[in-house]
C-alpha cells in the first residue's frame, strides 16, 4: 500500500470520525483487510485490541496498522493523517463555536449524530468480534469482561491486561 | 454551568487561547510544568473517558475554568475526530496558546507510542504463550469495546425513532455502504425527524 493511499484514506476517516475513532473501525477494516489486503481480519483486531492495553489516545492501534501497510513512515503516515485534519478543523471553529453551537442547525445536527455513532460503534464491534465468533472460551470471556467493565465499573486496562495474563496462562 | 452571553464577542472566556483569565495570569503557568501535566496524562490515560484526566490536571488547579473546560469537551464531542487528541490541544491553547497544546500532544502520545512499538516488537517473536497474551487482550478489548457500545445505548437511545436509526446505520456500515454514504443519509433523515418534532413541539 502506497503512503499516498495510507494517507488519503486516513484523512477521509479522520473527518469521518464522528463521536472519535471507533465509528470508522469497520470501514477501516474493510480497507485494509478487503481492498488493500495489508492484513488479515484477525490482525485488525489484535492492533485494536493493543491500542486498548496501551495509555493515551485509543487511536495509536494505527501504529501497527501503518506499520503492516507501509513499515516505520507508514506507522507515522497513518497516524498523523488522521489527526491532523479533524484537529484544523477544530482549531478553526473554535473561536466560533460558542455562537455556532446556539445555530438550530448545529443543534439539530448534534442531535442526529447520537445515533448514527451509535450505529457505527455497534457495527465496528461486530467487526472487530468476528475473529472470536465460535470460540465458545472467548465468547465466554468477552462476556464477562464487558460484564465486569458495566457492573464493576472496572478499568478497560484491568479487563484488557486481565484477559491478556488468562491468554498468557492458556485459558482462554 | 452558566450559560455564554448573548454576544460571544463578549464572551472572552470561551475565545481560543483564554481560559477567562487575565494575560498575567495565563504568564504566571509555567509551560513546563504544562509539559509535565501533559505527559502524565499520557502515562495513566486509559479506557473510555480519557478525558477524566484531563480535568484533573488542568482544571482541579484552576488552570482552566470548570464550564470552559466542559464547552471544549462537548465541542470535541460534536466535530469528527479524536476527541480526546483535540481536548489535549484545545486545553493547551486555553493555557497559553496552540503551540503548548501541540507539544503537550506530543507529549500525551509518547508513551503509548512508545509502549505500543515495544508490544509490537516483542509479540512478533512466534512465541506461543505470547500468541495466547495477544489472544487474551483481543478477548478483554472485545469485552471493553461491548461494554462502550452497551453504555453509549443505554445513555444516547431516548426512543423507538432514535432505535430505528442506529439500526439503519449499523445495518449500512454493516453491508459496506462507505461512511460518505451512510452518515449523510442517516444523518439527513434523522435531522428531519428530530427537527420536525421539535417544530412541532
Amino acid at each position: 500500500m502506497s503512503l499516498i493511499d495510507l494517507a488519503l484514506l486516513n484523512v477521509r476517516l479522520g473527518l469521518l470520525s464522528f463521536g472519535g475513532g471507533l465509528g470508522v473501525l469497520a470501514e477501516m477494516q474493510r480497507e485494509m483487510v478487503n481492498v488493500y489486503g495489508v492484513m488479515e481480519a484477525r490482525d485488525f483486531a489484535t492492533a485494536f485490541a493493543l491500542g486498548q492495553a496501551t495509555p493515551g489516545p485509543g487511536i495509536l492501534f494505527l501504529i501497527p496498522i501503518g506499520f503492516r501497510a507501509a513499515g516505520p513512515l507508514g506507522a507515522v503516515v497513518a497516524v498523523v493523517s488522521f489527526l491532523l485534519p479533524p484537529l484544523l478543523l477544530q482549531l478553526a471553529v473554535a473561536r466560533q463555536w460558542a455562537r455556532m453551537s446556539r445555530n438550530r442547525w448545529i443543534r439539530a445536527l448534534n442531535r442526529a449524530l447520537l445515533p448514527v455513532s451509535i450505529g457505527l460503534v455497534g457495527a465496528s464491534l461486530c467487526v472487530i468480534a468476528a475473529p472470536l465468533v465460535g470460540d465458545g472460551r472467548a465468547v465466554a470471556g468477552v462476556a464477562v469482561g464487558a460484564a465486569a467493565a458495566i457492573a464493576l465499573r472496572a478499568s478497560p486496562a484491568v479487563v484488557v491486561l486481565g484477559a491478556g495474563l488468562l491468554g498468557f496462562l492458556g485459558l482462554l | 454551568m452558566d450559560e455564554p452571553s448573548a454576544d460571544p464577542r463578549e464572551d472572552r472566556s470561551l475565545s481560543a487561547g483564554s481560559a477567562g483569565n487575565g494575560p498575567e495570569l495565563r504568564e504566571a503557568r509555567p509551560w513546563r510544568t504544562a509539559l509535565l501535566k501533559f505527559l502524565w496524562v499520557g502515562l495513566i490515560s486509559f479506557g473510555a473517558g480519557r478525558w477524566i484526566y484531563l480535568h484533573s490536571a488542568f482544571v482541579r488547579n484552576g488552570w482552566i475554568r470548570e464550564e470552559v473546560f466542559l464547552h471544549d469537551l462537548a465541542f470535541t464531542q460534536v466535530l469528527p475526530g479524536a476527541q480526546f487528541v483535540n481536548l489535549i490541544v484545545l486545553c493547551g491553547m486555553r493555557v497559553r496558546s496552540v503551540w503548548l497544546g501541540v507539544a503537550g500532544l506530543a507529549l500525551a502520545v509518547f508513551p503509548g507510542a512508545l509502549l505500543m512499538v515495544l508490544a509490537m516488537v516483542y509479540l512478533s517473536g512466534g512465541d506461543a504463550r505470547l500468541a495466547g497474551a495477544v489472544h487474551g487482550i483481543l478477548v478483554g478489548a472485545v469485552g471493553v469495546l461491548l461494554a462502550t457500545f452497551t453504555r453509549l445505548f443505554r445513555a444516547g437511545v431516548r426512543g423507538s425513532p432514535d432505535v430505528a436509526f442506529v439500526v439503519a446505520t449499523f445495518l449500512l456500515s454493516i453491508a459496506g455502504v462507505p461512511l460518505l454514504v451512510t452518515i449523510p443519509v442517516v444523518a439527513a433523515v434523522a435531522m428531519r425527524w428530530f427537527g420536525a418534532r421539535t417544530s412541532a413541539a
